[in-house]
């Protein structure tokens, strides 16, 4: 990937990424610093960083593991999302909002991930399980266990919410 | 909105809209530094290692360095100084010998450099000597990496040529008291023995003193 190459998958990506990091994550800050600096190290590894031809990907895994990285530098005994900024960083939410951030800040971040992976990024169960490196059984069982803990906060049932 | 796609979707959707992102100049150069620190660590890792024998050879052939005229074309009086530095090792052997010039200003002027020797195993064909230098100056890293044929397998020899000398001399050059390490590259090496038979090549170092 080229110097050009690179400046439109960055401009194109980068606020994409962000979204979705927020969501794994729960903070905004912690989000966009992750994501810029896995596109560092990305462009410092240029030459191989898209080796498999999926960028985005990479860069998202990457971004995931700063963050996680992160946090387990400045873990006190509490969990992730404890230590994210609070809800009121969110421009004007609305009550539900509120209520769905709270509850997605509650489920395990690993199942957040799959979550996230799955019904943000629109992957596969086997494209999530390549992603993060776990059988495509364990995928489910996040996924279902993610969701179950979400369903309360939701207004539809978790019947409705189906795995492929 | 209630399901949880979209609740996802509109979550991420605020948080890229606030997302502010870097320039990709900035970006890239603090890629570039990135990349420049994981070579420079890597190297001088591996230098710091050499260094060590490479200082002790040096400190028992300091009487044997001689030196030789300048050439018609110096002007800054200096003399030229020529190291030959002898590595032995079960299954083969180096000299490495390099004339250079101490500018007196921190530069290294190479006139020549050349090796030879003697390996049980054939090197790898087509074999290429690598020249590999690294330091740290005013917080940045410069490393010097230079390729050079080499001829024969088990009796091998090669030299840097001079338009290599005078593009390096012009560009970069060596610096004083740099380590300059010289790689062969050998295969199966494992079958010698010996201190230096643990990386897959012949490694020889000199300090430019």
């Amino acid at each position: 990937m080229d110097r050009d190459e690179f400046t439109t998958f960055y401009t194109t990506t980068f606020h994409r990424l962000v979204g979705q990091l927020y969501a794994m994550t729960g903070d905004q800050a912690e989000a966009q610093d992750a994501v810029q600096e896995a596109f560092v190290r990305a462009w410092s590894r240029h030459g191989r960083f898209n080796r498999d031809g999926a960028p985005e990907s990479w860069i998202r895994t990457t971004a995931w593991r700063i963050a996680v990285s992160r946090w387990r530098r400045r873990r006190d005994g509490g969990r992730l999302m404890r230590l994210a900024a609070p809800a009121e960083t969110v421009p004007g939410p609305t009550p539900d909002r509120v209520a769905f951030t709270e509850a997605l800040r509650k489920v395990p971040a690993e199942q957040r991930r799959a979550i996230v992976l799955y019904h943000l990024c629109d992957l596969t169960i086997d494209q999530i399980a390549a992603e993060t490196g776990v059988p495509a059984g364990t995928v489910k069982a996040r996924l279902a266990r993610g969701r179950a803990a979400l369903t309360p906060y939701l207004r539809e049932t978790a019947a409705s919410l189906t795995i492929e | 909105m209630s399901d949880l796609n979209d609740q996802l979707m509109h979550l991420a959707t605020d948080a890229a809209g606030r997302a502010r992102p870097a320039a990709v100049t900035e970006v890239i150069r603090r890629g570039n530094r990135r990349r420049t620190r994981t070579i420079t660590q890597r190297s001088v890792s591996g230098l710091c290692a050499l260094g060590i024998g490479a200082a002790a050879i040096l400190s028992t052939m300091a009487g044997q360095h001689s030196t030789g005229q300048a050439p018609a074309a110096s002007g800054s009086g200096t003399k030229l100084t020529t190291i030959t530095e002898h590595t032995t090792s079960p299954g083969w052997n180096m000299t490495t010998t390099v004339t250079y010039r101490d500018e007196r200003n921190g530069r290294i002027q190479i006139y020549s450099l050349t090796f030879s020797g003697w390996s049980k195993l054939g090197l790898k064909r087509p074999a290429d000597a690598t020249i590999s230098a690294s330091r740290l100056y005013s917080n940045k890293a410069s490393i010097a990496v230079i390729q050079m044929k080499v001829k024969g397998t088990h009796d091998f020899s090669g030299e840097l040529s001079p338009s290599l000398i005078k593009s390096f001399n012009s560009n970069r050059g060596f610096a004083a008291t740099e380590i300059v390490t010289i790689n062969l590259p050998v295969p199966n090496l494992d079958k010698i023995s010996g201190k230096h038979a643990s990386s897959g090549s012949f490694t020889t170092g000199l300090v430019l003193i």
